[in-house]
């Protein structure tokens, strides 16, 4: 008996499935080179990722893009990283640049999510003179058309209490609208306080 | 699997979010294609500087939900001794009860799948309230606040207004 006659099908199944994952191995591991042939081939994409993930975990205050900048820095050590950020209290912010195509966009879903509902509702791009700091909610929600239409409208809108909407965009529905209407209210009331004040001073 | 679980218990918590919430409370996913990623708006409590004011979090949930908590963020400029510069929350019911990092907290008071997002909204509004001064998030904000009551009820007053586009 030959050592072939013995080789039956399962044999041939495991040298294909091994053979299968030895090709994917060797393809995922110079993938990351092939897709950015500029940066050091030290810092693979994946564990930096992880790392300053870990880094942002332990400490907030620090940035995802300092922290990934800091790691590529000191060839991903993340002792060293540590050690910088208990020192210092924080990293440097890293340039622009260098921080753009690094940045994940899981990272910072808010700012994300944030510029595309101004984009999509508010195509007209009307405020982005505060584009550093925090939108306010009005703006956010582009809801500068209904801040003077009086509390009247709020009686005609479901309140979402008491029953549940079943499909899904009447879920959607019910939520943007009890969250309108709570900026829309606090903002009146706000106003209101203001203006009890304003006439306080004008009577004084 | 725990993939599935999580979508399921966060649709079940949105349902009944949108049924009966606490007052001064909203929160849902921002486009319900991804249950995982939720808007929420606190609203100030009343007799604290943050009366009046409506302010906004993200709520990123992880895959295993509810197995670990979610992180909450706040996307409007805040003053508070318990929340970092870039809006992220400190507050013990948002520690998964393995990692302890100020090593005071007791278990009960940290995640466990038996909390809610809405007792975690409602933990954050007293915490709105109450500061704890055992976890500084925000230097600053704690010292002004242990210091200069009266300035750091300014500052709060301030981002309150701002929120919501007064200025």
């Amino acid at each position: 008996m030959s050592q072939s006659d013995s080789l039956g099908l399962p044999q041939v199944a495991a040298c294909l499935l091994v053979g299968y994952f030895v090709f994917r191995w060797f393809f995922k591991s110079s993938d990351p080179s092939i897709v950015s042939p500029t940066r050091s081939p030290v810092v693979d994409q994946r564990r930096l990722q992880e790392q300053s993930l870990l880094l942002t975990g332990m400490f907030p205050q620090v940035s995802m893009a300092a922290a990934q900048a800091e790691l590529i820095r000191n060839g991903g050590n993340i002792e060293i990283a540590t050690e910088k950020i208990l020192a210092a209290g924080g990293l440097p912010e890293p340039p622009a640049p260098v921080a753009a195509p690094l940045n994940s966009s899981t990272a910072r879903p808010a700012p994300a999510a944030a510029a595309r509902r101004t984009a999509t509702h508010n195509p007209s791009g009307a405020s982005s003179s505060r584009a550093v700091g925090y939108q306010d909610l009005i703006t956010r929600y582009n809801l500068h058309s209904r801040l003077h239409e009086g509390d009247s409208s709020s009686s005609s809108t479901p309140s979402g209490r008491g029953k549940s909407p079943q499909t899904r965009s009447d879920r959607q529905l019910a939520h943007q609208n009890k969250r309108d209407e709570m900026i829309l209210a606090a903002r009146r009331r706000m106003e209101e306080m203001d203006q009890k004040q304003a006439a306080a001073k004008g009577q004084a | 699997m725990s993939f599935a679980a999580a979508n399921k218990r966060l649709l079940k918590e949105y349902k009944a979010l949108l049924k009966e919430s606490p007052e001064g409370i909203a929160a849902g996913p921002i486009d319900e294609s991804n249950l995982f990623e939720w808007e929420c708006l606190i609203q100030g409590p009343e007799e604290t500087p943050f009366e009046g004011g409506v302010f906004p979090a993200t709520l990123s949930f992880p895959k295993d939900y509810p197995l670990n908590p979610p992180k909450m963020k706040f996307t409007c400029e805040m003053f508070h001794p318990n929340v970092y510069k870039d809006g992220t929350v400190c507050i013990s019911i948002l520690h998964s009860p393995g990692d302890d990092p100020n090593q005071y907290e007791d278990a009960s008071e940290r995640w466990s799948p038996i909390q809610s997002v809405e007792k975690i909204l409602i933990s954050v509004m007293s915490m709105l309230a109450e500061p704890n001064d055992e976890s500084g998030a925000n230097i600053d904000a704690s010292k002004i606040w242990r210091d200069d009551r009266k300035e750091y009820e300014k500052r709060v007053r301030a981002c309150a207004r701002r929120a919501l586009g007064l200025f």
